[in-house]
This record gives structure tokens, sequence and C-alpha cells, in this order.
């Protein structure tokens, strides 16, 4: 479960605003509702690519092809967003609706930015990584 | 790479709008979480404008 480094962008977010906390909370809740089992793979990816801890990804054998076509294009989402090329999104869209697909981007677009948050506060704040 | 939209629009709805079509709930809540970023002044105006430049070059965007 990739949820609580989420959730801990979340409670750093508090510490400075309380308001944009709670906006952040509820995105968070909606991005992961809508993208799902991928979309916390793609999570998970892009907190390796980050440098943050988390649980071992799963092995590649399990992965769809679909989820493998999105994890590409959440790797290169979160190392070079402007160099995103038409065939890293065409191969993702072969296997998604188009609300499926921006709701992943969309979804991407949001843990991405919690956990780049996260990275950025515990060091404003000065606190230990969990 | 290209600039035109990756995901067909909807007919009769402008891009911009298109999220509120695909993942409407989604679309809501990072459009209020946007705004409420946006509206807030605790930052001066030169580390507010290198944060938005920094984030325009990030995103290859400076629409």
């Amino acid at each position: 479960m990739v949820g609580p480094p989420a959730w801990d962008a979340v409670r750093l977010v508090e510490v400075v605003d309380p308001h944009v906390a709670r906006l952040l909370d509820e995105a968070v809740r909606v991005a992961l509702d809508v993208g799902g089992r991928t979309l916390e793979l793609a999570d998970q990816r892009v907190a390796m690519l980050l440098g943050e801890d988390t649980e071992p990804l799963s092995a590649p054998a399990s992965l769809s092809d679909s989820e493998r076509a999105c994890l590409a294009l959440a790797e290169q989402y979160a190392v070079n967003v402007s160099q995103m090329t038409d065939s890293d999104v065409t191969a993702a869209a072969k296997h998604l609706t188009p609300a499926e697909l921006f709701g992943f981007v969309a979804g991407l677009y949001t843990l991405e930015m919690a956990r780049r948050v996260g990275i950025a506060l515990r060091a404003v704040l000065d606190e230990v990584p969990a | 790479v290209t600039r035109l939209p990756r995901i067909p629009i909807p007919n009769g709805v402008a891009a911009a709008a298109a999220g509120s079509v695909y993942q409407p709930e989604l679309d809501r809540c990072l459009a209020e979480l946007h705004a409420a970023i946006l509206s807030r002044t605790a930052l001066d105006a030169e580390t507010t404008e290198m944060v938005r430049l920094r984030c325009a070059q990030q995103h290859d965007c400076y629409g």
C-alpha cells in the first residue's frame, strides 16, 4: 500500500496550511479511487525514482501490459515530464479509454505532487523521513 | 513531442474543460486545490515568481 507517504505529505501541509491540507487530502483520496491498483503501482515507482523509501515493487511478471505501459509513462513523468513523447502516451492509450487515461495522469500528477511537497516540507520543517 | 491534445476532446467541450467531463470529481478537487494555493500571499513577489518560473520550466509550460 502506498497511501502513507501521501498522508505524510498531508500531515506536513497541515502544519503550514490546514485549508490546503484538507484539499490535498481530498484530492489524494479521489485520485487513488480513480486510479486504483495501476496508480498505486505508479506511485511506488515514482517513490523509488524520488529516492523515498517504499515497499518492494511487484514482480514484473505480475504486471499486465496496461500496467507496464502506465508505469513507463509514470517513470517519464517523474524523471522529465516536459520530454514526454507521443509514443509514451500512445502506449498507455492502447489499453485505456480516454477517461481512464485522463484519470491516471491526473492521479499521477496529484500523488507525485504530494510526494514532492512532502520531501520539500520535511526539509523545510527539518523533519526526519518516516 | 506534440502540443496538441493526446486524447480526444469531447464534442462541444473546450480543451480546458475536458477534465470536468472525463473525471469531474478529481478535476474539481484539483481546481479547488490550485485555487487555494494560488490565493496564498505569504511568499514575497520575487520568490513567488522564481517558483512559478521553476514550475514552468519543469512542465515546459510558458503559456
